[in-house]
């Protein structure tokens, strides 16, 4: 037996071969794609570039393409096929000889043309501002959103609400505002909440608040500081000798007033010293240790944050100068300097004594909410609840794992999300069931009757409440009209899920503020820009109840708030 | 029957901690060739390929995945030379090279995953089967693209082993919505695979 060998057709064969190995091992990323946070102003030299710009970040970062194209019938590609030929059509983007009239001309058909292409975007959440010139020097800036040509039916305004919703309410009323720092009164995050029970039926208590910003309430936070460490109460930070032999007191040739500063200095660290290991305090590190351990605000723990708060109000004021008044001379101030540095260090950093004002004054600020509605749901004193979120926005999703998880039970799949993946338009990852948890202290222990009243205005964390608290059984009803159909997720950081975009583009010609996810409900149904169905629809106010609500909250009748009250009495 | 080896070829150079990466699966092909003229050959086959890859986050945002499990119908269309060969023609080693075309089909794609459920805060395991009749992400079902094939075998009269290493470049894009060419993705996919084969006259 000999091999036979076919050596001119092996080497066509070969050559082939070769070549086909050679293109597949090519490097992908041959032409990079530009980013949209990569376009710069030299990318927008006209409006067809304008629109270009635009159509670009939309398909890659939009989140409702497949959706979308079910809904208007519209794939973004023929988007683009009609409107690139219309925006390049517009010649006056940048330049300075055309006169007004052509200017205004061009930037109104621009402003149509971008009406037309965002009206029908379903995500609620999204918005664009773009620039669009006004004239030979100026811009103008203009935000489009999805729907942007819809009317929305009127609303129960929070403010209104504050009004009249009292007259339906029983003496136990509370209404608050507190900001994320406690005791400051004017911050940018600041939450106001109205409750109390039904003066119909007081089996029926009541809440409503103007956004998803409950987790402001959350003593947890305020209550784990060094401050309350036990390990750290008999440490030592200003001590005694640093004041005795301190040369800057020596320096001091007065000896009265030498003698007179050094009694003051020690009087005032001896008081510092004498608290932080009073008995009080102890008391109240007992009660947050406590807390921690059930999340109950008791009365011993409001009692012993007021006593503590009683003894740190009556302290000395190391850090003002008045303190010195009557030993304070050219001489003894660079002591004095020294004494307030080293009790600001001592007091601030080694005692953390902001911590313990935060806290006491966190106690205190927000015992009522824990005692008059978390504490009594988890007790399971509170029987039936009517959760307003009429004309609610929406806003943090950590008030779900603060406060909706604690009307929770079971734990239930209440919708799905979705995020970008790949590059393409579609590529999209697989749904991701939304499970929901119960509170891991403070959750109710058996599911109570839920009236949750809804408007049009009731978006967001509004929408996701609704989901994820009707998807725990029939004992949730929703009330009132039709949602606003806002349920994707919005990031800062839209390049931790590839998709989304919350910012400026091709500096400061465009700002997006579009959601990096899709979501739907638990049955599959797509929400977004529908809204959720109430189980019991009452229809939105009229203009004259409008009217009525804000001028006249005495008489207001609240047709929502009647039904929400007559369901729940039935039940 | 063999192993197989693929990957997405995909640009994500506009995208953060992101990549494609290559995974393992199964293929098994029942082939037939006829004899044009020695030593030139027509081959063909119908054939089940596992193309298998992974989408996974990197660096800060490792954690994030999709296992793609793509099962595919192939049929290759090849021309070929037996490069090596016995002079018995009934017995002996050979050696065949062959290069053509394939078309295929996307029988199922199962995706398993591990992603971030927002609400709960979490890492969570999804796995699902890609529901076709829906066809969100405009997955392409048809594909085609060049397939080079190397054989060694050895003949005893009418049966034959063999072994042979395979190659599919796809051309055609997974996508069927995507008109951006640098955007495309096409899959590459490698294959070893141990046979046997029975020769009709």
């Amino acid at each position: 037996m000999y091999v036979k060998l076919y050596k001119k057709a092996a080497f066509v064969l070969g050559v082939l071969l070769a070549i086909l190995i050679f293109n597949a091992c090519e490097l992908d990323d041959k032409y990079p794609i530009t980013a949209p946070e990569q376009y710069t102003k030299n990318d927008v030299k006209s409006y067809a570039d304008l629109f270009k710009v635009f159509w670009t970040v939309m398909n890659q970062r939009y989140s409702y393409f497949y959706e979308q194209k079910r809904k208007d019938g519209k794939d973004w590609d023929a988007i683009y096929n009609e409107y690139y030929p219309k925006f390049s059509a517009l010649k006056t983007f940048g330049r300075s000889t055309d006169d007004k009239n052509e200017i205004d001309t061009d930037k109104v058909k621009a402003l149509h043309y971008f009406i037309d292409i965002i009206n029908p975007i379903i995500d609620r959440h999204f918005f664009v501002k773009i620039k669009v010139p006004l004239n030979r020097y100026q811009y103008g800036i203009f935000r489009f959103r999805g729907g942007m040509k819809e009317q929305h039916a009127n609303s129960y305004m929070f403010s209104s609400k504050l009004g009249y919703i009292k007259n339906y309410l029983g003496n136990d009323t509370i209404c608050q505002k507190y900001t994320a720092i406690p005791g400051v009164k004017n911050s940018n995050r600041s939450i106001t909440y109205l409750m109390g029970s039904v003066k119909k039926n007081p089996d029926i208590y009541y809440l409503t608040y103007d956004s998803f910003s409950l987790y402001l309430s959350d003593l947890t936070k305020f209550m784990s500081s060094k401050f309350l460490n036990e390990n750290n109460q008999n440490e030592l930070g200003l001590r005694t000798r640093n004041i005795e032999n301190n040369l800057l007191l020596e320096r001091i040739t007065d000896l009265t007033v030498r003698e007179n500063v050094k009694v003051l200095t020690r009087d005032i660290q001896s008081k510092w010293e004498a608290f932080t290991i009073a008995p009080e305090l102890n008391v109240f590190r007992t009660q947050c240790r406590q807390f921690r351990a059930t999340e109950i605000v008791s009365d011993d723990l409001l009692e012993a944050a007021r006593s503590a708060v009683i003894n740190y109000d009556e302290l000395p004021a190391y850090n003002e100068e008045a303190t010195y008044a009557t030993v304070l001379t050219p001489e003894s101030r660079l002591y004095i300097d020294w004494f307030i540095s080293e009790m600001g260090q001592y007091i601030g950093n080694e005692r953390n004594i902001n911590d313990f004002e935060k806290a006491v004054t966190a106690v205190i600020e927000r015992a009522p909410f824990y005692q008059n509605l978390l504490n009594p749901l988890h007790k399971g004193t509170i029987k039936k609840l009517i959760l307003d979120l009429r004309s609610n926005g929406g806003g943090a999703v950590k008030d779900l794992q603060f406060f909706i998880e604690r009307l929770v039970t079971k734990s239930t799949i209440w919708s799905y999300e979705r995020t970008k993946e790949g590059n393409g338009r579609f590529d999209y990852t697989p749904w991701i069931p939304q499970k929901t948890k119960p509170h891991e202290l403070g959750g109710i222990p058996s599911n109570i009757p839920i009236a949750i009243l809804t408007d049009n205005y009731s978006a967001s964390m509004s929408e996701i409440t609704v989901l994820l608290l009707k998807s725990q059984g029939n004992h949730v009803v929703s009330i009132g009209d039709y949602t606003y159909g806002a349920t994707a997720s919005i990031t800062p950081n839209p390049a931790d899920f590839n998709g989304g975009i919350v910012g400026s583009v091709a500096d400061n010609w465009f700002y997006f503020y579009m959601p990096f996810s899709a979501v739907k409900d638990v049955n599959g149904e797509i929400i977004e820009g529908i809204g959720i169905k109430p189980d019991i629809y009452v229809a939105p106010p009229t203009d004259a109840e409008v009217t009525q609500m804000e001028n006249a909250p005495d008489t207001f009748v609240d047709r929502v708030m009647e039904a929400a009250v007559n369901h729940l009495s039935s039940k | 029957m063999g192993y197989t080896y693929s990957n997405l070829n995909a640009n994500l150079s506009n995208l953060v901690e992101s990549k494609y990466s290559g995974g393992y699966g199964f293929g098994a092909s029942l082939t037939g060739e006829y004899a044009i003229r020695k030593p030139v050959f027509l081959k063909t086959a119908v054939s089940f390929l596992q193309k298998n890859y992974t989408f996974r986050r990197t660096g800060s945002r490792l954690g994030w995945y999709t296992k793609y499990y793509n099962d595919f119908l192939s049929i290759p269309f090849l021309v070929g030379v037996t490069v090596l060969s016995s002079a018995d023609k009934s017995q002996g080693v050979w050696l065949k090279i062959a290069g053509g075309t394939y078309i295929e089909y996307l029988m199922r794609l199962q995706r398993k995953g591990q992603y971030i459920a927002l609400t709960e805060n979490r890492y969570k395991k999804v796995s699902e089967t890609y529901d076709f009749k829906k066809n969100e992400n405009m997955l392409n079902r048809l594909g085609y693209g060049l397939q080079g094939q190397l054989s060694l075998g050895y003949s005893f009269k009418k049966w034959t082993l063999y072994g042979t290493s395979n190659y599919q470049y796809g051309l055609s894009d997974i996508s069927m919505a995507n008109t951006n060419k640098n955007m495309q993705k096409t899959i590459q996919s490698y294959m070893i695979a141990a046979g046997t084969s029975y020769q009709f006259n």
